[in-house]
């Protein structure tokens, strides 16, 4: 009676594994160039941001948002085009920090990131311009020294970035274990891979948080 | 070979390490008008560097073959160099004094010993107030680089640079510029290389000097632009 219930336990478990080793990966996500359908709201909600900690002294603190149809979105009054906005309060603190707010290159898509500093009561303080941005290891950046005034920082999506394309090459190294016969080695491979990315309405942003002692 | 496994640590511990810290320039909170250039921009030697080379993956003898290899390759590339009568360090200097001047900077050149040869100065000369700003620029490495046997060689470029107010040593700006990049380091500014600049193998690096130094200043001009443009006002 309990082999017959354990053995298509051990079946079901064996296809299980079989069809998780063998199961495609879904492919990467693709740019999203239309903007939110709305309706959105008028002004940026404060309410709710993601909160930053302060990182111990030359360490980094990381926070990722999800940026999709599902965030809360704005109707940007400059452009006249909606927008989705994640808002990350700036935590108060006697040390010198540096935010980088960084879109990270997918495999297809860049978030378009806009970036703006707000006060406490969501006043913008500074709009950074497009050539402030750089593309740093980590993917689309900006780097900036949060002021005394500055209590929050959203991020947007510019809407004139959506659409475009940026070709890359990315340079690196991987490695592999191989058995030698004598027992396992690492071998170094290069790989040299031209990508192409566009700039895109939905994607990931990431607050990273560096306390420079 | 010891450069090779400083290499491979550094790719090893980037994963955990703090990122670079870089110190981005608030124009209107430190407006400057006049930059002084340090003259001495470091004194490295030229790089044609295949990073996981095969000989590098086969133990002692394979190491010993590989150093042997990319010395050679390293040694031509210099000599075309030289050849054509360029200057590595002058031609960034020229061309980061140029994109300054674009930009609205007065920009004077300062002569001032105490470089290490790939670090940038820990002290500055306080000048009273006849410097406003010293520029400091480490051209870290040039040259060529492949990630590793079977992938092209694509010009390179490494610089570091930050702006320093003498009276009182505050660090205006700071940050590293890095064209083609063999791996992603966290918090440098990546430039991606021209495509129209590759080569296969070591005969085509070396088959047209011409350009081949094109290819070298196109990457030293680009880091000393986009060094130049961190500093926008």
């Amino acid at each position: 009676m309990s082999r017959a219930i354990v053995k298509p336990g051990i079946a079901v478990l064996a296809l299980a594994s079989f069809a998780t080793a063998c199961a495609t990966p879904p492919p990467p996500p693709v740019a999203v160039m239309a903007p939110p359908a709305g309706p959105c709201d008028e002004s940026m909600g404060i309410e709710a941001p993601l909160l930053l900690e302060v990182p111990n002294p030359n360490r980094a603190s990381v926070m990722a948002a999800d940026v999709t149809a599902e965030t809360a979105c704005w109707s940007n009054p400059e452009t006249g085009i909606n927008t989705p906005y994640v808002i990350a309060q700036l935590p108060q603190s006697e040390s010198q920090l540096l935010l980088t707010v960084i879109a990270p290159l997918d495999r297809l898509r860049t978030l378009a990131t806009d970036v703006r500093t707000l006060d406490a009561n969501g006043q913008v303080v500074r709009h950074f311009e497009r050539d402030r941005f750089v593309t740093l290891g980590d993917g689309y950046s900006l780097q900036l020294t949060p002021r005394a005034e500055e209590a929050m920082v959203a991020v947007s999506v510019d809407p004139e970035l959506v659409g475009l394309t940026h070709e890359s090459i990315e340079m690196g190294i991987s490695t592999s274990q191989v058995y030698t016969g004598y027992g396992t080695a690492t071998m170094y491979h290069g790989h040299d891979l031209q990508t192409e990315r566009s700039y895109s309405f939905e994607g990931r942003v990431v607050f990273r948080l560096l306390n420079v002692e | 070979m010891r450069k090779f496994l400083a290499v491979l640590a550094l790719l090893a511990t980037s994963a955990c390490a703090t990122p670079y810290v870089a110190i981005p320039y608030e124009a209107d909170q430190n407006p400057v008008a006049t930059i002084t250039l340090i003259e001495d921009v470091g004194s490295a030697n030229v790089m044609a560097y295949e990073f996981a080379s095969a000989g590098g993956n086969f133990g002692l003898v394979g190491a010993i073959v590989d150093a042997g290899v990319q010395s050679s390759r390293r040694a031509r590339v210099e000599e075309v160099l030289e050849n054509a009568g360029f200057d590595a360090q002058a031609f960034f200097r020229t061309r980061l004094t140029e994109e300054l001047e674009a930009l609205g900077y007065a920009v004077e050149i300062a002569q001032i010993d105490g470089r290490n040869r790939a670090d940038l100065m820990e002290t500055y000369p306080d000048d009273g107030d006849e410097v406003q700003a010293y520029l400091d620029t480490v051209l870290r490495s040039y040259g060529f680089v492949s990630a590793g046997a079977g992938t092209p060689f694509r010009p390179h470029a490494s610089v570091e640079a930050q702006l320093v107010n003498p009276d009182t040593d505050a660090v205006l700006m700071r940050n590293a510029v890095i064209y083609a990049s063999v791996g992603q380091p966290q918090g440098q500014i990546v430039l991606s290389p021209n495509p129209r600049h590759v080569y296969n193998n070591r005969e085509e690096l070396l088959e047209d000097p011409d350009r081949l130094v094109d290819a070298v200043r196109a990457a030293i001009s680009e880091t000393a632009v986009t060094v130049a443009r961190l500093l926008a006002p």
